[in-house]
């Protein structure tokens, strides 16, 4: 891995959710851990995935507060399988209640953030799904 | 800020001279003693709004106020309250949050809260604080694709009149009071709220609520899915005038400061940013020719409790009295009413922890006590488990029983304004007022505050704030208990309300079938009808038509969706 | 090292093969590797050179806040109706600590998805090749792609903008209606890039004033007639199809070449670097050891430097010394012919013939510069006038305003326009030329005008030094005693004048030329570098005693 790789995520909202204190924090806190963040509005699902193809994103973040976490969730990564990236890993954070947890598990989720988690693990766990999703893009080309 | 033996002039302008030279003279032995006590240490502390706190504070610090501010409570400008008597003659009007589900369903919860002693409004009255999902809350109806996950979820599903005919089904409407928290889809939301009323036959005159109509939300309240801020600030100038015309008694405007310090803003900037909302819909109303006293008593704030307990009170009072100064003095208000601010209190959903659940009772109490020490108007307490989801029936309970010992059992409420003359208190208000004034002056130079929405200099200034906030939680700069310190290890066992998966298909069913029933030529004349209104107040005229035409359209049987389409349409969107 | 892995000359292939045939996944991924692999970055550079497709290249820069990206949010989808095929790069800073950076401009531009366009945000990335580098790859991929409109939004200051822009076949520079406005474009250095000016948000009131302004305010001999000015309001689409059409016109640069010039300045002109190939910036000079080494700093290779007044001895000989040092020279000065005579012995210099005490000639030599050399790292103020002895009482007050104006007056004025591309670039040294006589009085020879005006000069330099300390601008003045010049030729032969020198000077003597190019070439250059509103006398012991 070269040490000039700069790690790309996407952070967004779901289209039908509101309140976008935490995704903007996390935002800030990856910028200053060295990270590019494409910030986009709250978007539909499909959008999400064609974004993320188009700027050959390591990581997708969604952030939650206001309801559809689960339907939205699936619904970006079967977007993502659609196009031929579902090799992107999708992290969620926010309001993710009990309840939604199976769901989001089941949705392939790798990584899910509750209020009060520490930015070092928030990096730490972007850092690691990047560096794996760079890495094995480049073993395949 | 205690400066020793200079101030006795200043002193003087409101004390005799003998007792000026004692209070300065007390100050002064106050310092030596701390010097010798404490060496050099000051003690200072500093908010995160930037205002700095002494470790004492006495008359000396009264000096620099304009003695035309040494007021009775009710008397300009209002900082003290709006009322020469206030909770003595009437408590404030308990709004818990409601909402989840479909309107029948809701219903029952409503009910609910009624048979436990909430949902109470001034003078015997029903009051009810009605949350929507979030489709509703944006205009858009449930069977938009992608929108099902989120039907009922996190509150109501509202999509035509007859849901609201059908959540106030034998209520008297005209005694109730129908508050409504929501997005973009405000106009919607309000127009089919007023065309239920109209439809069972209550006088529109005598309806009281409010609506929040936020829908240009500069903090991501709302999202993708908004009006452009020019289109919406033209839509709450005619909501604003429609409303004074048939339902004068209906607040058009609650001006989220809450909202805004949700978003992370410090509470100067929280203030500054709720002043210029006001300012920058008056310069509206203004150019389009609108008498502003008729609007303005109608306009209302909803500011958030709990993050710091006694500049939460001194953020109150600035607020009231830059609103009064603002209003008086740059507007020209005459109309008592133009000049008070209203305030519906809520306690900070933010602040909440999802660890050790249980000690957001005591946060949220702490924040409700410091809004009855402002003398608030109307009160929601969150519910405890609100950080983790839409709250249980029992911690919905508990927030109403937090309201009520405070209103019964304390003593709190024996005095209005109790705090008022506390020197420390004073001071801060003072504060708060001088550095929230220097940020409405620096919107204004940057060309007025929708300038500052669209540049994006307002969302920077907020997140800005808000990450440093978190960097200092992180650091444990700042104390959350349960997060950064006092932390336990285990995972929380609470019960988590669980929204209602059939609501989801009951909303479609319903919509479906009243897709079919209604008269479908009607609904699309009536709404073409306010595709033309729009139109017109966009170029300056007819202002107050689009509600008008709105609340026809609902009556026809247009659904919120179809009515948000073509309000975007003409309105421009942010999106 | 990723490129070992992605830049085997097969997998390029197969990628370059798979982007021809329109796969943006691959398209994206290849943006991503050029932008980690400044080698790989290079290899496409010579692979793609070859193919020879080319897009309309059309820059987009600004001030903070002039609506760029919603500008971009309406032009886009309209070149996209028109059956263009368009890729867009939006550019914002990285961190220089963290090398973090938030892009998030695709947020204002809130374009709608389409197979025919593809959008992409870059981080300026600093130390990662150049971003004019990076993105040059960029566009070859996305030329590659299919792209026959590409697009490139800049952040609004500094030079990576201008480097960026050099990339454009057309460059539009945005700004909004408002106090003050125009101001900030010309303060970010934007006056010269622009070949269009689009005025955004006409809705607004004061567009027109502003419109109107732009047309007027053309530095450097260009105005209205030669730069389109455009309003437009995103918000109501008025103005975007003219704009759109107003672009369809222009045309690529043809395969292999460099966009053409369009601003004929003088006739003398002679070209140092070609657009595409700006200069590098100047990056901190590390501490050296004393050895050899040290000279390095006096080393002026790709820097900038206009000399004013360089058709005099001095300015001639500054001309000269700063060329020797590998500086590209601007030479301004009034006598066209001899300007003319000097840049054809100097290879990396042009002439800007000019009255620097008219305003539009000052304009010139700066849009000139960045024009051709597009940068300015040094600016020598060596213009002046000086007359006969005249006693105080009877100096003609027509000759102190002259006086002033050329000494003094034009000498702020310069500074006061180089001072914004070198602030922008934090990088830049002023050096005044005052005189022995600005610091101490030059009766006999009886010149108040001359005596006031250089004593200004010594501190007008100390008060812009510190103004601008902090921001990378070192300004320095020389002040020389007894030089042989044509203002002091009378002097040379004058016995009564060799006299008084040897009673003044402790050398006694006048200095020779080439005794002031020691002090000239450490104040231009990096040797200086912590030295700063210094005024250095150089007249053998004149102003010691």
């Amino acid at each position: 891995m070269s040490t000039d790789f700069v790690p790309r995520v996407l952070l967004t909202k779901s289209f039908i959710d509101s309140h976008d204190r935490a995704i903007k924090t996390i935002a800030l806190a990856l910028r200053d851990a060295g990270f590019e963040v494409i910030l986009i509005d709250y978007e539909m699902p499909s959008d999400v995935a064609h974004v993320a193809v188009d700027e050959d994103v390591d990581v997708i973040g969604v952030s939650f507060m206001s309801g559809g976490q689960v339907s939205v969730t699936e619904a970006i990564v079967g977007s993502l399988a659609q196009a031929n990236r579902g090799d992107i890993p999708v992290v969620v954070g926010g309001t993710i209640r009990p309840f939604d947890v199976e769901g989001l598990n089941s949705a392939g989720v790798r990584a899910i953030f509750r209020g009060g988690e520490s930015f070092e693990r928030v990096i730490e766990t972007f850092r690691a799904l990047a560096l794996s999703t760079r890495a094995e893009r480049n073993a395949a080309a | 800020m205690l400066t020793g033996t200079n101030d006795a002039p200043r002193i003087k302008r409101w004390l005799s001279d003998t007792a000026a030279a004692v209070v300065d003279s007390a100050a002064e032995r106050w310092l030596d003693a701390r010097h010798k006590r404490y060496g050099e240490a000051t003690f200072e502390s500093t908010n995160r709004s930037g205002v700095v706190v002494q470790p004492a504070y006495g008359p000396q610090d009264l000096a620099a106020k304009p003695v035309e501010e040494l007021v009775m409570p009710g008397q300009f400008p209002y900082d003290r309250n709006l009322y020469p008597v206030h909770y003595q003659y009437q408590p404030w009007m308990d709004l818990q949050i409601i909402g989840y589900g479909v309107a029948s369903q809701l219903r029952e919860r409503m009910d609910l809260l009624k048979e436990e002693g909430g949902a109470r409004g001034y003078f015997g009255g029903e009051a009810y604080n009605i949350i929507f999902d979030m489709p509703t809350s944006m205009g858009i109806d449930p069977d938009f694709p992608g929108v099902q996950g989120a039907i009922g979820d996190t509150g109501v599903s509202i999509s035509k009149m007859s849901d609201f005919e059908t959540l106030f089904d034998g209520k008297d409407l005209t005694a109730t009071h129908v508050s409504m928290v929501c997005n973009a889809g405000s106009p919607g939301i309000l127009a089919l709220y007023l065309a239920a009323a109209r439809n069972r036959g209550f006088d529109l005159t005598k309806l009281g609520g409010n609506i929040t109509n936020y829908i240009w939300d500069f903090f991501g309240h709302c999202g993708g899915i908004n009006f452009s801020p020019r289109g919406s600030y033209r839509l709450c100038a005619d909501i604003a005038v429609y409303c004074a015309g048939v339902a004068p008694r209906f607040n058009t405007l609650t001006v989220s400061e809450h909202n805004i310090c949700e978003a992370g803003a410090n509470h100067v900037q929280a203030v500054a940013f709720s002043i210029a909302t006001i300012i920058a819909l008056n310069e509206e109303c203004r150019s389009l020719g609108i008498d502003l006293d008729t609007v303005v008593p109608r306009y209302g704030f909803h500011v958030r409790y709990g993050e710091d307990f006694f500049e939460d009170i001194a953020k109150t009072r600035a607020l009231r009295r830059m609103y009064a100064k603002v209003n008086r003095d740059r507007f020209a208000c005459v109309k008592v009413g133009s000049l008070q601010a209203r305030i519906h209190a809520q306690t900070a959903g933010s602040l909440l922890t999802v660890q050790q659940p249980l000690n957001n009772l005591m946060r949220n109490a702490y924040g409700a006590m410091s809004a009855v020490l402002s003398g608030v108007n109307g009160m929601t307490i969150n519910a405890y488990d609100e950080a983790l989801g839409i709250p249980t029936e029992e911690a919905v309970t508990l927030s109403l029983r937090t309201s009520q010992i405070l209103a019964e059992e304390t003593g709190v409420t024996k005095v209005t304004d109790p705090l008022g003359g506390s020197f420390y208190l004073e001071r801060l208000t003072d504060e708060v007022e001088r550095a929230a004034m220097a940020v409405i002056d620096e919107i204004d130079e940057r060309g007025g505050l929708i300038e500052c929405i669209e540049s994006g200099w307002m969302t920077e200034q907020v997140a800005r704030s808000a990450y440093r906030w978190r960097q200092e939680v992180e650091s444990g700069a700042r104390p959350m208990v349960g997060v950064n310190t006092h932390v336990v290890d285990e995972e929380p066992k609470v019960r988590v309300f669980q929204p209602d998966p059939e609501a989801a298909r009951l909303a479609l069913e319903d919509l479906a079938r009243h897709r079919t029933e209604r008269d479908n030529a009607a609904t699309s004349a009536a709404l073409e009808k306010l595709r033309r209104a729009g139109h017109a107040i966009q170029e300056g005229r007819e202002i107050g038509s689009v509600t008008a035409a709105l609340v026809d359209a609902a009556q026809i049987g247009a659904t919120l969706g179809e009515m948000q389409t073509v309000l975007h349409e003409v309105f421009g969107r942010n999106k | 090292m990723s490129t070992a892995v992605v830049g085997s000359s097969e997998s390029l292939a197969a990628s370059l093969a798979a982007i021809a045939a329109g796969d943006r996944t691959v398209l994206a991924q290849a943006i991503s590797r050029a932008e980690n692999s400044p080698a790989l970055a290079g290899l496409i550079d010579s692979q793609l050179a070859a193919a020879g497709q080319r897009a309309l290249r059309i820059g987009l820069t600004g001030p903070p806040g002039a609506g760029k990206s919603t500008l971009l949010g309406a032009v886009v989808p309209e070149f996209v109706r028109r059956n263009h095929t368009v890729g867009v790069l939006l550019i914002d800073p990285s961190s220089a600590r963290t090398g973090g950076a938030i892009l998030a401009d695709r947020v204002r531009m809130k374009h709608r998805p389409h197979p025919r366009l593809y959008v992409r945000s870059i981080g300026s990335r600093l130390g990662h090749g150049g971003l004019a580098e990076v993105t040059a790859t960029a566009i070859r991929l996305l030329e590659h792609w299919g792209a026959d409109v590409v697009l490139i939004e800049t952040v609004g200051a500094g030079q990576s903008d201008i480097d960026v822009c050099g990339l454009a076949d057309v460059t539009m520079v945005s700004a909004p209606p408002g106090l003050g406005d125009e101001m900030q474009v010309m303060k970010a250095g934007l006056m010269e890039v622009a070949d269009i000016f689009v005025v955004t948000k006409s809705d607004r009131p004061g567009a027109q004033a502003l419109a109107a302004g732009l047309a007027d305010a053309g530095p450097g001999g260009r105005t209205g007639t030669d730069r389109p000015v455009l309003l437009t309001s995103a918000t109501s689409g008025d103005g975007i199809a003219g704009l759109v059409d107003l672009l369809e016109r222009q045309e690529p640069t043809p395969v292999g070449g460099t966009p053409t010039e369009t601003a004929p300045l003088s006739s003398a002109d002679q070209l140092g670097q070609p657009k595409s190939a700006p200069v590098a910036p100047p990056r901190p000079v590390p501490a050296v050891r004393p050895s050899a080494q040290a000279l390095t700093p006096f080393d002026l290779t790709g820097r900038v430097a206009i000399v004013t007044g360089a058709t005099s001895g001095l300015g001639r000989r500054f001309a000269e010394v700063l060329h020797a040092a590998g500086a590209s020279v601007v030479l301004t000065g009034r006598r066209a012919d001899r300007l003319n005579e000097l840049t054809a012995t100097l290879e990396r210099s042009i002439a800007v013939a000019g009255d620097i005490t008219r305003a539009g000639d000052r304009e010139s030599v700066i849009a000139a510069t960045l024009k051709r050399l597009g940068r300015i790292d040094v600016l020598i103020n060596n213009a002046g006038v000086s007359g006969d002895p005249v006693p105080a009482e009877h100096l003609p007050a027509e000759r102190w305003t002259t006086t002033i104006d050329v000494n003094l007056s034009s000498v702020f004025s310069m500074a006061q326009l180089v001072a914004t591309p070198m602030l922008a670039q934090a990088h830049g040294s002023i050096v005044n030329i005052t005189s022995v006589f600005g610091l101490v009085a030059n009766a006999p020879v009886m010149d108040a005008a001359y005596a006031a005006s250089k004593a200004g000069l010594v501190n007008l330099t100390r008060e812009l030094a510190v103004e601008w300390a902090k921001r990378g601008v070192r300004v320095n003045a020389i002040a020389p005693g007894w030089f042989p010049s044509e203002m002091t030729a009378d002097m040379v032969d004058d016995d009564s004048s060799q006299r008084y020198i040897r009673r003044s000077c402790p050398m006694e003597r006048m200095g020779r030329e080439d005794e002031l190019d020691g002090v000239l070439l450490f104040l231009a250059s990096d040797a200086s570098s912590y030295c700063t509103g210094q005024t250095i006398a150089v007249d053998g012991g004149w102003t010691a005693r």
